[in-house]
């Protein structure tokens, strides 16, 4: 392959090109997110109740957050959640692409709106409706169900169990950013150029090993995106749990934005609120690079 | 293709269809409770929540768009997602582009903030963000200060996923082009765009679930005002102390979802493969 | 090449666009016009509309801007508004709970307004303006005062032979709730946000006298003290008795329409409800079945010690408002006679002392009124509100003592302050 005709001149043209094209992303970015970062920051090494100057307290709401047991099992619970749905997203979201990539026609494209539309229907409503699925007692639609299928013994009290609140709330939260998953890698599948499956097709060879590998190899890439995103996304999970559990009972549920919103609006504790949001953040980040050394590949161009 | 359409009889087929229609009626049961619940009425839904309605209660419909204001608050919500969508697709094209193939030096590192920027919850970047807005005089401009942060939220989610999509396209397409004499701008738009169209549209999609949903931010920037109101802060209208009129507030939300649903399947025909398959050859 | 072509134009509109109206706002800001932002109506409530059209067709001279109040974000706007030093002028809050404002400044102190007109001040009756008092002044007043009450299905009770009492004694109550276990019905339902009222009412009926609940209310008697263990465990044994719908102690988590719904299909004798949302309840049950209601059950030995909790909706002023001479003008109307006739004929429970009703439900919600003491335990401190508030007794129920020595460690932190 020729490479690259090495001509300084254009090079630094490509660069402030580049640098241009960023610009107004950059600028607003700055504004709307970083300044707002860097204010938390501060805020997360003073104490401020929302109204006057706040007060300088070093690493004090550090150390609270540590020393709390609340604080440590908030943000265990929104880890918890956060992996947990990531997973449970992109199993369907990759599955339910490779299934209508196959499909294709008119199937396909209605199931692709339709597996879309939970993340585009209000938190009340699906509050109210998960709320009625999972209740305790025989109304609960999936108990009901449970005892129709004479499965009684399986019937739990799904949001107030220790052992089951966590694990609701994660599948539905993987079960309503399932859709997005899938429209990212599907999208991510109709770029691959046919080309690549012709020799396929001359063995013969059947949809699932075209899956194994040709198609998914292709979007790994884009796979590791969204499982990084939807970490981000799953982790910051707050109106689902608002509406469903309030963070209960005694605290089962409790997650990290919930907590925050709770410190600083209610106990107007913004400081402590600020240190729990800088701790998720460092913590997530941690993860974000484990995983992707973890799911290292190569980038595929075609 | 003869192979294609013998394929489509074979069992596999038939039990991976079969699949999906299950799971399709899983998904699609929200949307389905949302329509039952707003024909019936108050009394009639705390007596089953699961029973079908007695009653086709059309008036339900009216009485939510004249409570909810979904006439004037629609307006609004149009022209802040409109332009803050076009605003977010511009700016993240541009900066993707140069992230992908204008040679910036640390990309990974680059993109690994950007994520990071999007861990802080929504809740405590708004008392910030909002006093940044007043300080700058921007409130008293109608939609400016909403439009303002939806696009700096959407965009490093925006960019980061457009980026890796243009990852995609090789890179001896454009260095053809440059060799040719061609500027930067116009090998994005000649080269890199007319193979991007799902990427973008998927873009636009989710970005529009977010921008037409959010109440947050929309409700602290009209706080003062009556101008520039959203239909999700409308929707407030039907969630009293003790309790919320569900007939009533399905019924705005199913009149609020539609627009969506529509653009979405409008959108569909992007999102043909083969459509963009073959920019390689030659 | 169109598309960008496209974004770009229209891009460049907007910012055009943008551009004559901040030209055209900067102008109008010059009139000299009083601009008010009023918080007051809150949605589904009968009378609102008709508040609001009240409102505008008495200051024709201000420039108002209606809010609609809204219960779960009400008070990050009012706080996030401050932060920015924007004012909502007049908003609808609680009274009771403006220790949540604690510290921050930001409720207006109403003493000195109060004080000047007598007839307003006189208006709200003797104790009511104590519930919106804290150690920085009078920082909102009350409209209406809600306490707890049940609301029973007579059929029930009837088929149970069960004579429907006026009022309980707390041992009554729980020999009611075994009969009706007996008859095959569930006693009771209670929405998991409401479980609390039993705690709270019990923390209050426990003392021998007024005196000894006041020093419990200024945190001076610890949590650890039997008394106070007796009143919470009362509350839980209800629910590990299987009283509360549907059962076992994952009954707190019972969302409100899971609550309402078993009361109005009749599965549930007792349904644990708010004044002022009683009227509704009833709408719902229709025809079904005769409700009767009963007062809250007393733990108290002396019967005087029966107090109930009461928490009052009212409104309050922000302090960094622009116009507080106006501001105070529209809340003394909308707290005035006229206005809280109006609300009292649609049904509202107003606190105005000179306000009257004919309606026999009137006289029914609000006959407990005088019951309600005005200061609680919860207000403490905003940490042993939250956990009151919104973690009893499920944190009992969960954490058994575990839970008592986190309100004891609340405690001592509070009165270390």
């Amino acid at each position: 392959m020729d490479r690259k005709v090495k001509k300084k001149g254009v090079n630094r043209k490509i660069v402030l090109a580049g640098f241009l094209f960023m610009l107004p992303a950059f600028l607003i970015i700055l504004v709307t997110i970083i300044i707002p970062l860097l204010w938390n920051i501060y805020l997360s090494f003073c104490e401020w109740k929302g109204g006057g100057t706040p007060s300088f307290v070093g690493l004090a709401n550090y150390i609270q957050s540590f020393t709390t047991k609340g604080t440590r099992d908030a943000i265990a619970h929104s880890l918890f959640i956060g992996i947990i749905s990531t997973l449970v997203s992109v199993f369907l979201g990759v599955g339910f692409a490779l299934a209508l990539y196959r499909i294709k026609g008119k199937l396909s494209g209605a199931a692709r709106v339709i597996f879309y539309s939970p993340s585009m229907i209000p938190m009340t409503v699906l509050g109210l409706l998960f709320t009625f699925i999972f209740a305790a007692s025989d109304k609960g639609l999936l108990n009901a169900v449970l005892a129709a299928m004479g499965l009684e013994s399986l019937k739990h009290a799904w949001l107030s169990d220790r052992n089951t609140v966590l694990w609701v709330i994660a599948f539905i939260q993987g079960w309503r950013s399932s859709g997005t998953i899938m429209m990212l890698s599907y999208t991510a599948m109709l770029n691959i150029p046919s080309s690549l499956f012709e020799s396929a097709e001359l063995e013969g060879c059947g949809f699932i090993k075209k899956s194994r590998y040709i198609i998914l190899p292709l979007i790994k890439q884009t796979v590791r995106l969204a499982l990084s995103m939807t970490l981000v996304w799953a982790f910051k999970t707050y109106d689902l749990v608002w509406t469903m559990t309030q963070g209960g009972p005694a605290n089962l549920s409790m997650t990290a934005p919930i907590m925050m919103i709770k410190t600083g609006f209610s106990y107007n504790q913004y400081g402590y609120a600020a240190a729990i949001g800088i701790i998720c953040t460092v913590l997530i980040g941690l993860c974000i690079i484990f995983g992707r050394s973890v799911l290292k590949g190569e980038n595929y161009e075609y | 293709m003869n192979t294609k359409t013998k394929t489509r009889l074979k069992m596999p087929y038939i039990i991976l269809c079969i699949i999906i229609i299950a799971c399709l009626a899983v998904y699609i049961f929200p949307l389905i409770f949302s329509v039952v619940t707003s024909l019936k009425s108050s009394e009639e839904f705390y007596e089953s929540i699961w029973a079908l309605p007695k009653e086709f209660l059309y008036s339900n419909y009216i009485e939510a768009f004249q409570i909810g204001k979904i006439g004037a608050y629609m307006i609004n919500s149009i022209i802040i997602s409109a332009v803050s969508l076009v605003s977010i697709q511009v700016f993240a094209l541009l900066a993707a582009y140069a992230l992908s193939r204008l040679k910036i030096p640390h990309v990974e590192a680059f993109l690994l903030v950007l994520l990071l920027l999007q861990v802080l919850p929504t809740e405590s970047v708004i008392i910030p963000l909002y006093i940044i807005v007043s300080k700058l005089h921007l409130l008293s401009v109608p939609y400016l200060a909403t439009i303002l942060g939806y696009v700096g939220w959407s965009l490093p989610g925006t960019i980061i996923i457009l980026k890796n999509y243009f990852d995609t396209v090789p890179i001896d397409l454009l260095e053809a082009a440059r060799i040719d004499g061609s500027s930067e701008f116009q090998t994005m738009t000649k080269i890199i765009l007319p193979l991007m169209k799902a990427p973008m549209v998927t873009c636009l999609i989710m970005n529009f679930t977010y921008v037409w949903g959010e109440l947050m931010w929309a409700q602290v920037t009209t706080l003062l005002t009556d101008k520039g109101v959203t239909i999700t802060v409308g929707l407030l209208n039907f969630q009293g102390q003790y309790g919320t009129n569900w007939p009533l507030l399905t019924a705005a939300i199913v009149t609020v979802i539609v627009p969506l649903l529509i653009i979405f399947v409008a959108l569909q025909k992007y999102f043909v493969a083969g459509l963009t398959a073959g920019g390689v050859k030659g | 090449m169109k598309k960008i072509m496209k974004a770009a134009s229209l891009g460049l509109a907007g910012v055009m666009a943008m551009g004559t109206a901040i030209t055209g706002t900067t102008q109008e800001a010059y009139a000299d016009k009083v601009e008010l932002t009023l918080m007051i109506q809150s949605p589904v409530d009968p009378w609102q509309e008709e508040l609001g059209n009240m409102v505008k067709e008495k200051f024709p001279e201000y420039d108002l801007t209606l809010k609609t109040w809204d219960e779960g974000t009400a008070e990050q706007t009012i706080k996030t508004a401050y932060a920015a030093d924007q004012a909502i002028d007049v908003v609808g809050y609680w009274p009771t709970y403006m220790k949540k404002f604690e510290g921050t400044g930001i409720p207006m102190d109403l003493t000195k307004y109060l004080e000047e007109d007598e007839a307003w001040k006189a208006s709200f009756g003797e104790s009511a303006l104590e519930v919106g008092t804290t150690d920085e002044g009078i920082l909102a007043v009350p409209v209406n005062t809600s306490y707890p009450l049940f609301q029973i299905n007579k059929s029930i009770f009837e088929e149970a032979g069960i004579e429907i009492p006026d009022e309980m004694s707390w041992d009554e109550f729980t020999e009611i709730c075994a009969k009706i276990k007996e008859s095959g019905k569930t006693p009771l339902s209670v929405q998991s946000d409401w479980a609390a009222w039993f705690v709270r009412n019990g923390l209050m009926q426990c003392w021998k006298d007024d005196a000894e609940l006041d020093s419990f209310i200024a945190g001076e008697i610890s949590f650890k003290d039997e008394r106070v263990v007796k009143a919470i465990e009362n509350v839980a044994d209800l629910y590990n008795n299987d009283y509360v719908y549907p059962g076992g102690k994952e009954a707190v988590t019972t969302s409100a329409d899971d609550a309402l719904s078993a009361f109005v299909n009749g599965d549930v004798a007792i349904y644990c409800n708010v004044n002022g949302n009683s009227a509704n309840a009833a709408d719902k049950v229709g025809d079904k079945f005769e409700i009767g209601v009963v007062s809250w059950p007393g733990m108290a030995e002396n019967d005087e010690m029966n107090h109930l909790l009461g928490s009052a909706f009212g409104y309050m002023v922000m302090s960094n408002t622009k116009y507080p001479e106006e501001a105070v003008e529209v809340l003394k109307y909308i707290t005035g006679d006229e206005v809280q006739q109006m609300v009292a004929d649609k049904g509202g429970i107003v606190v105005n002392q000179n306000v009257t009703s004919d309606d026999v439900n009137y006289q029914l919600y609000s006959k407990d009124a005088d019951k309600i003491y005005p200061d609680e335990i919860i207000n403490l401190s905003s940490e042993i509100f939250d956990n009151i508030v919104y973690n009893q007794p499920s944190n009992y129920l969960y954490n058994g003592e575990a839970a008592i020595d986190e309100l004891e460690t609340l405690r001592e932190a509070a009165i270390a302050k």
